[in-house]
């Protein structure tokens, strides 16, 4: 009769390549995070625009349909010109552009309220807590860290940008029933990618460099507070006393509305709308594009993103540095 | 025999502070015990060999590979820290997960792998408590649970018995003791000669960043015997026995202290001393209260290493 080992049984399995190390991290940063009343909360107050756009492009659908479930609602506007009545398709693409551009400016103020709860833990907590030794003695790069602390900035933007942007958009072809749709909107669809990948990486870069440089995530917080709503107040002081052109440039909210009208082609929707109106120019519509070349923007955002990682980089070295 | 860790002419500065000083040194697989006063440079020892440090000179070598920059070592490395290095408010069982999976452990590996290592340090019964509420003894397991959970071939341990109880230190003695056994290399910290002792016989002596001394224990016990023991005595009749005492051979000097009732004796021969003192105290009724070793700490031991 054979006699087992009673002993402590070994693992022989093979260790993963350090390539999906970063998943583990987010994996964890998310699921802390998600224990946070105030992420609940503001995760769970972003859910009403998602649902509004949803609830948008379904009716719009239906609109393009000439679904008799909306007449009685198209009744409630009577000023509405003709050729929305009879051909309403051909203000598919102005539709779809405002719908998206103003569901991502609420999406943006939500996005940096889920940042500033979220992400000044991030590296501030390892700081406070000795942690980073822990990730620095397994098998991962400085780059996993990084990446696995910004994968938890975008799996929480994601799931206020991204995720709505796709359900919606499937929701508006699906309740359209018109092929012609994803021919009409699919760029818009790709531009809400682009902006929402242009949001989580810079906000996420940024937040992550400010995380670095302290051990309270308090004063991470008040820092983060301070680029987003002080910036955005000297753009206003410098708009108004300077009239320069450039003055939203040294906003971090107004550079994203900049590429935002960019992506969405907000001008040409504009000028669409006025032309199938003849009403040019109608509701102060050209007010809402700023007249500064996009590129200013890109570039002040693309410079953000350099410096918060040239911080990051030097901050999280080794222990070296941490001490 | 081949060495695990090897550190050739290596030397760490903190700016103007030296951390370590030309150390040139080969550990070789099984348990091996780095002892240190504070500050002798076990810490950034310990740090060089996982790569957390850059050496400012010469070359940190672990199972042939260089440490620096080198995250796939990490693979067969497991650390334990000095410092207490967690997330306070996971619970062990989420800790150690946590940590396996940043080890590269699958989902599906690393819940049985979790239980097992949690296991092992004892910690079973308490790994779904927050480690905010963990005593210091229960810390030091779940910290050698993270750095078992990936079964490294090499593991190195810092100050691991550190505030513990008596029953952890002998749990956790005995878990390092296993390890050795099994095959791996055990590099482990500590101020305390007896507790490193409990362990293994190889050592590896540092103070102020240079080696004073290495290989096995038995060399440096003997060291330590040529140099006078000093052993204080506490007696109600303490100058009696003091008397008796200095006819002794063995007895080189001693110190009289009446506001303690007790004697300071010097002697080369500390093994013979201890053997006669039961028969001493018998003797004309001069019991003796209380017998302890003066000098039983490391930094006497340095002191005579370094000075003698």
């Amino acid at each position: 009769m054979p006699i087992f080992d009673q002993g402590y049984q070994h693992w022989h399995g093979r260790l993963r390549s350090h390539r999906w190390a970063w998943l583990a991290i987010a994996g964890q940063g998310i699921r802390t995070q998600l224990r946070h009343r105030w992420t609940k909360m503001i995760l769970s107050m972003a859910i009403a625009p998602a649902l509004s756009l949803a609830a948008f492009t379904i009716i719009w659908g239906l609109c393009e349909q000439k679904a008799a479930l909306i007449q009685p609602l198209l009744t409630l506007f009577r000023d509405l010109p003709e050729v929305f009545r009879t051909n309403p398709s051909e203000f598919r693409v102005p539709v779809w552009t405002f719908l998206l551009f103003f569901f991502f400016q609420i999406q943006r103020f939500f996005s940096m309220l889920l940042v500033l709860v979220v992400g000044p833990a991030l590296i501030s907590q390892d700081l406070r807590f000795n942690a980073v030794p822990l990730y620095y003695s397994r098998p991962l790069t400085r780059a996993d860290y990084f990446l696995g602390k910004l994968g938890v900035i975008a799996g929480f933007l994601g799931a206020v940008t991204v995720l709505p942007l796709t359900l919606a958009y499937l929701l508006g072809v699906i309740f359209s029933a018109d092929v012609t749709v994803i021919r009409d909107t699919f760029r818009l669809y790709m531009a809400g990618l682009v902006y929402s990948a242009i949001i989580i990486v810079s906000s996420g870069t940024l937040v992550l460099a400010l995380s670095s440089l302290s051990r309270n995530s308090r004063y991470v917080g008040a820092m983060w507070v301070a680029v987003w709503i002080i910036s955005n107040s000297l753009a206003e002081v410098f708009t108004h006393t300077l009239k320069a052109d450039w003055s939203p440039v040294v906003s971090y909210t107004q550079n994203l509305r900049r590429l935002a009208e960019y992506l969405f082609d907000l001008p040409g929707a504009a000028d669409r709308l006025a032309t199938l109106l003849h009403r040019p120019p109608m509701l102060g519509l050209n007010q809402l594009v700023h007249t500064y070349p996009w590129y200013w923007s890109a570039l002040a955002l693309a410079g953000l993103c350099g410096a918060s990682l040239w911080v990051l980089t030097t901050r999280v070295q080794s222990l070296d540095r941490l001490k | 025999m081949t060495p695990i860790v090897e550190f050739e002419a290596v030397s760490k500065w903190y700016g103007n502070v030296i951390g370590l000083n030309h150390l040139t040194l080969q550990i070789p697989a099984g348990v091996t015990g780095l002892l240190g006063p504070n500050g002798a440079g076990k810490s950034t020892l310990l740090q060089l060999a996982t790569g957390q440090l850059r050496p400012s000179q010469g070359q940190v070598r672990v199972l042939d590979q260089s440490t620096w920059n080198n995250a796939a070592l990490n693979r067969d490395i497991g650390l334990c820290p000095e410092q207490d290095a967690f997330y306070e408010w996971m619970t062990g069982r989420e800790f150690v997960h946590t940590c396996a999976r940043l080890s590269g452990l699958a989902r599906a590996a690393a819940g049985p792998q979790v239980e097992r290592t949690i296991e092992l340090v004892g910690m079973t019964q308490n790994a779904d408590r927050a480690i905010r509420g963990y005593s210091k003894g229960m810390r030091q397991r779940i910290k050698l649970a993270q750095a078992l959970v990936h079964e490294p071939r090499v593991l190195f341990l810092d100050e691991p018995l550190t505030g513990t109880d008596p029953v952890a230190r002998r749990d956790l003695v005995e878990i390092i003791r296993g390890l050795g056994r099994q095959g791996r290399t055990v590099l482990v910290s500590s101020h305390v000669l007896y507790e490193v002792q409990a362990m293994t016989s190889t050592i590896v002596l540092l103070n102020r960043g240079r080696l004073v001394a290495s290989g096995d224990v038995r060399s440096l016990r003997d060291l330590i015997d040529k140099h006078p023991h000093r052993i204080v005595l506490r007696s109600a009749r303490h100058r009696e026995l003091a008397a008796k005492l200095v006819s002794m051979p063995d007895v080189l000097g001693m110190q009289l202290n009446d506001a303690e009732r007790s004697i300071l004796v010097e002697t080369r021969v500390p093994d013979d001393f201890y053997a006669r003192l039961p028969e001493l105290a018998l003797q004309n009724g001069t019991p003796i209260e209380e017998v302890y070793s003066d000098d039983d700490n490391l930094e006497a031991v340095f002191k005579y290493l370094v000075n003698r």
